[in-house]
């Protein structure tokens, strides 16, 4: 027999080695944490403390970026504008993706066709779906235009109204993402037990009542993963308002990302975008939150 | 005329190519308790699911209580079922998942304040009265089992589904299930067709046994009949553990066949002389220390202890083997050569196709 302490000790031993061995394979996935996130983070977490620093050296201002964060009217209307952008998008696309998703679940024959077809808008780059609606939607040859004019008499000037940017926007991206979301909520379908809609079916329940009494209910853990990437995703918005509007007009469509983006590299503020990004990280922290706590198991 | 409960009229389901039941004419009594009884892919189920109207056949006539069903839709079929995974909404309390048949019908004949009273006396009959608060996750498997039965009463059909409903259950629990069931089977007084695999199931509760094998019926009787005159190779092999003895034999002429050095008289049909048979002998049919007639004799091979029986494998020679059960108080000081006899009534002769003679 062993002692009690020469157990202890291989014990520990033993520990010790099952731990290197899943150290050694997760230690260059943290070295790359550690080189592209960590340290960009902690250098722009002190930039946000300096001013200048691109063209002249860096000064410190102590919490200046951080006051003028709360008083810049542009800031207030960036992340409004962020805000109400997501709230077009969001709902929009998960409507349209769930009813796709359904009626692609119902179908039998060509299921796959249809499948990549809806995909196909998702396989481009959002710089080249941009620059495309760019020409969909011009005032004087773009095709939706053509049809507005048909329908209404004279053409939308859909980017150059300030009440209409925005949506505009919002319908680009949510042509650009139905695809996606599409197929997540087709593979949650397709996860849901068959027997469950028998069930329910002999119990006397109608399409619509399956649907509302079964399938939403049971897809909550989609829902959960598709709301908080969705918002994380969509309060990032920037490359269709770059190459859409560039902000305007009026500033109707100025959002957050783009707003860090110009004082970073446009208007030569880096310490101010800086700061702006870690008001974005705490909002975007923020409804994440508020989505966990309203998804979670009530049991 | 009394009509049946359910009524099957050559009833067919083809996929493509393949036929997964092929010319089905069934009838279940009110009161009746049918198991249909085959190996996975016999048809089983789909018979099932075409009378719940899950699938719908591919020709023929299904009615329940007199009335065609075929293009009625699930809910207005007056049909229960149970499935295998039991199939509870798992986001609903057992409260709930039992309340589910009555609040989403519609025209349901239940009023709203009825239906916690129908309810709690649904669970009361499957003993789960002190669980209706819970979330079928927290419940075990047997309960959950209680629960889909629950569910499956509470509307009050005319015909209850059983798509083998204990085959996730442990041993044990299947038992005390089996009881239950029948029990429950009686106390409803409504027609039940119950599918299964395990052949104990189906000879301990059926009262009509239905034997499927690649979408046709092989045998329909009771159990006892499915066990004592097995009308093919196939039921003979399917029923009854373990497993029936098949020799290859030859006709004497008359009722008589040779298996290997050994003449056996039997109740079957006469064939003609040296024609060549099958023979089925069940291990449980072997007597012991019986001499005389109908013996065959040969080596002990190998020798399995079970408890109350002893498997034992001979060599009967001619390169045949057999599998007899020997029990405890038959058992004699280690033999090497044994003889068994077995009466002509157990002897089952099949011919080149596999038919009962």
């Amino acid at each position: 027999m062993l002692s009690d302490e020469e157990h202890r000790r291989l014990r520990r031993k033993a520990a010790v080695r099952t731990n290197l061995t899943a150290f050694a394979f997760l230690a260059p996935a943290l070295a790359f944490l550690l080189l592209f996130l960590a340290w960009p983070v902690a250098s722009l977490f002190i930039q946000s403390f300096h001013a200048g620093g691109v063209m002249s050296p860096a000064k410190f201002v102590g919490l200046e970026n951080w006051r003028r964060t709360f008083l810049d009217p542009l800031v207030v209307k960036s992340i409004r504008n962020t805000l109400l952008y997501s709230l077009m998008a969001i709902p929009t696309v998960f409507a349209i993706a769930m009813a796709l998703a359904l009626s692609l679940n119902s179908i039998k024959v060509g299921q796959n066709i249809f499948r990549t077809i809806i995909y196909f808008p998702t396989l481009q780059p959002i710089l080249i779906a941009a620059l495309m609606f760019t020409f969909v939607l011009h005032q004087d040859f773009g095709i939706l235009n053509i049809i507005m004019r048909a329908i209404v008499g004279e053409p939308v000037n859909f980017l150059g109204n300030a009440s209409l940017a925005l949506p505009t926007i919002a319908m680009v991206e949510v042509w650009k993402g139905v695809g996606f979301w599409t197929l997540l909520f087709l593979a949650g379908l397709q996860g849901l037990p068959r027997d469950l809609y028998h069930a329910a079916e002999l119990d006397g329940a109608g399409p619509l009542r399956r649907f509302f009494q079964m399938t939403l209910p049971l897809l909550k853990p989609t829902f959960f993963f598709s709301f908080v990437f969705a918002t994380i995703v969509n309060l990032q918005i920037f490359d269709s308002v770059f190459i859409l509007t560039d902000g305007g007009p009026a500033h109707s469509t100025v959002t957050t990302t783009w707003y860090i983006y110009r004082s970073l590299f446009t208007f030569n503020e880096p310490g101010f975008g800086a700061t702006l990004s870690f008001v974005l990280v705490v909002l975007v922290l923020l409804l994440t939150a508020i989505q966990t706590y309203m998804f979670r198991e009530r049991r | 005329m009394a009509t049946s409960a359910i009524s099957f009229r050559a009833v067919r389901k083809s996929y493509g190519d393949f036929h997964a039941v092929e010319k089905l004419d069934l009838e279940v009594k009110t009161g009746e308790f049918l198991v249909l009884l085959g190996p996975s892919g016999c048809g089983k189920s789909t018979i099932l699911k075409m009378l719940a109207g899950i699938e719908a056949p591919s020709a023929g006539e299904i009615k329940v209580d007199g009335r065609l069903v075929n293009y009625t839709l699930p809910r207005d079929r007056n049909v229960a079922m149970v499935f295998q995974n039991y199939a509870l909404y798992p986001h609903m309390t057992v409260f709930e998942n039992v309340a589910y048949p009555l609040k989403s019908r519609r025209n349901s004949r239940v009023s709203r304040s009825e239906v916690p009273r129908l309810v709690k006396q649904a669970a009361e009959i499957v003993e789960i009265s002190d669980q209706l608060g819970k979330h079928p996750e927290a419940l075990s498997g047997g309960q959950r089992q209680r629960v889909a039965l629950a569910r499956a009463i509470v509307r009050n059909p005319a015909v209850f589904l059983m798509d083998e409903p204990l085959s996730n259950l442990d041993a044990q629990l299947r038992n005390t299930m089996r009881q239950q069931l029948i029990a429950l089977h009686r106390r409803m007084g409504k027609a039940t067709i119950y599918v299964t695999h395990d052949q104990l199931e189906a000879m301990t509760m059926a009262d009509r046994i239905v034997v499927l094998n690649a979408g046709t019926v092989q045998q329909e009787g009771t159990p006892e009949e499915v066990f004592r005159k097995p009308a093919n190779q196939f039921v003979a092999g399917f029923v009854g553990h373990p497993r029936m003895n098949f020799l290859e034999a030859r006709s004497l002429g008359g009722s008589a066949v040779k298996i290997g050095d050994h003449a056996m008289e039997t109740t079957a049909s006469t064939a003609p002389p040296e024609a060549r048979l099958t023979v089925g002998l069940r291990p449980s049919d072997a007597r012991f220390h019986h001499g005389g007639e109908n013996v065959i004799s040969g080596h002990v091979l190998r020798s399995e202890f079970t408890g109350p029986d002893i498997f034992l494998t001979l060599d009967i020679g001619s390169g045949l083997k057999i599998e007899v059960r020997q029990t405890n108080d038959q058992r004699s000081s280690s033999e090497e050569a044994l003889s068994v006899a077995f009466q002509p009534d157990d002897v089952h002769v099949f011919d080149k196709r596999g038919n009962r003679m």
